[in-house]
């Protein structure tokens, strides 16, 4: 076993356990859950066998192992950037509703004060 | 304000989003409040008087605690309007782009059309002198309406509309900055209101074109309108 494989292989073991307590507990739902986990096996996998990532690279038509990984990588930042700015778009409608009660209830509050 | 409405005429509510426009604000809510029903200040978290400025014109004041956006102080308007019991809700641009006298021509057009919203143009006549990289920016926003919306207006980016109350009640807006008025468009559509156009004067002065959208704003409108379309 290399260095590296000693360093990363219990990090990713105790990520996968914490995932799982989560997931227990249910501070994590389902579908998350599913996914890290799915997540740290693959990369707990690709790490214990570079040999096998390299297999599935030239079956997609990638040349190296590594650049299949960067490539991955890139594409779940992209998902994930893309589903904070639909949390914070929800986020910022909450924020205007919330703005606009108080608005409507001070103005009533208001012209109520005017008619007395 | 007219309190001797008869049962004919209808209240007609004003509202103005504002946001630091205290130095412009108070003729033109003067002069509103003397021909209609109630004009409507929506502060939208300004920073400087123009709550005050608002009130002691005669105006009720919204006050949004911070900044949201031209289209969210609409939509606080429009349904703080449609509580008080407005019959027609009308839009104007608090910056002194429109003239107060054409509310007049569009309550007019409402009424003698049938129509459920009249929208003003700016490009119906010749009377608004546009400068040139505007004009050719709201040119490509019309045409990139009538291709995502079909809907074929020849100015369908103007702050000054009127809107029955029953057109009111459905439309509503959700894109709190300024992509509010393709959104409006398309509402009209999705419910089958009948728009009619009417022509306008927007007038530029160093003011408004200080205050008012950069021109390169234009894409990230385009942006906030897409993503709204196509992720719910």
């Amino acid at each position: 076993m290399t260095t590296f494989q000693l360093i990363t292989l219990p990090l990713l073991a105790v990520l996968l356990s914490i995932t799982a307590a989560a997931a227990a507990r249910r501070r994590l739902g389902r579908g998350p859950a599913t996914a890290w986990i799915l997540l740290w096996i693959a990369s707990a996998a690709s790490i214990a066998h570079p040999d096998a990532l390299v297999i599935v690279a030239r079956i997609l038509g990638i040349g190296r192992g590594a650049d299949l990984v960067l490539y991955l990588s890139i594409l779940f930042m992209f998902a994930g950037f893309f589903a904070v700015y639909l949390r914070l778009r929800r986020l910022e409608s909450h924020i205007t509703t919330i703005v606009r009660h108080l608005a409507i209830d001070e103005a009533d509050t208001d012209t109520a004060d005017e008619r007395q | 304000m007219t309190t001797n409405a008869t049962a004919t005429s209808p209240r007609v509510f004003v509202i103005i989003p504002a946001f630091n426009e205290e130095s412009v604000l108070p003729p033109l809510v003067s002069e509103l409040a003397g021909r209609y029903d109630r004009v409507v200040v929506i502060d939208d978290g300004s920073g400087d008087g123009t709550a005050e400025a608002a009130r002691r014109a005669g105006a009720v004041v919204l006050r949004h605690l911070i900044n949201r956006g031209q289209g969210a102080a609409l939509q606080t308007g429009i349904e703080w309007a449609l509580r008080k019991g407005a019959d027609v809700v009308v839009t104007f641009d608090a910056d002194g782009q429109h003239r107060t006298e054409d509310v007049g021509r569009l309550l007019d057009a409402l009424d003698e059309q049938h129509a459920d919203v009249a929208i003003g143009s700016r490009f119906l006549d010749l009377r608004s002198d546009v400068p040139p990289l505007r004009r050719a920016v709201l040119l490509a926003a019309i045409r990139f309406m009538r291709l995502t919306s079909g809907v074929s207006l020849t100015d369908a980016h103007n702050g000054l509309r009127a809107l029955r109350r029953e057109a009111a009640e459905k439309i509503r807006i959700r894109l709190d900055r300024m992509a509010h008025a393709s959104e409006i468009v398309d509402q009209i559509r999705e419910h089958r209101l009948r728009v009619v156009e009417v022509p306008v004067v927007v007038r530029y002065s160093d003011y408004s074109r200080r205050k008012g959208q950069s021109s390169l704003a234009a894409f990230r409108i385009a942006f906030d309108y897409l993503m709204q379309r196509w992720f719910r």
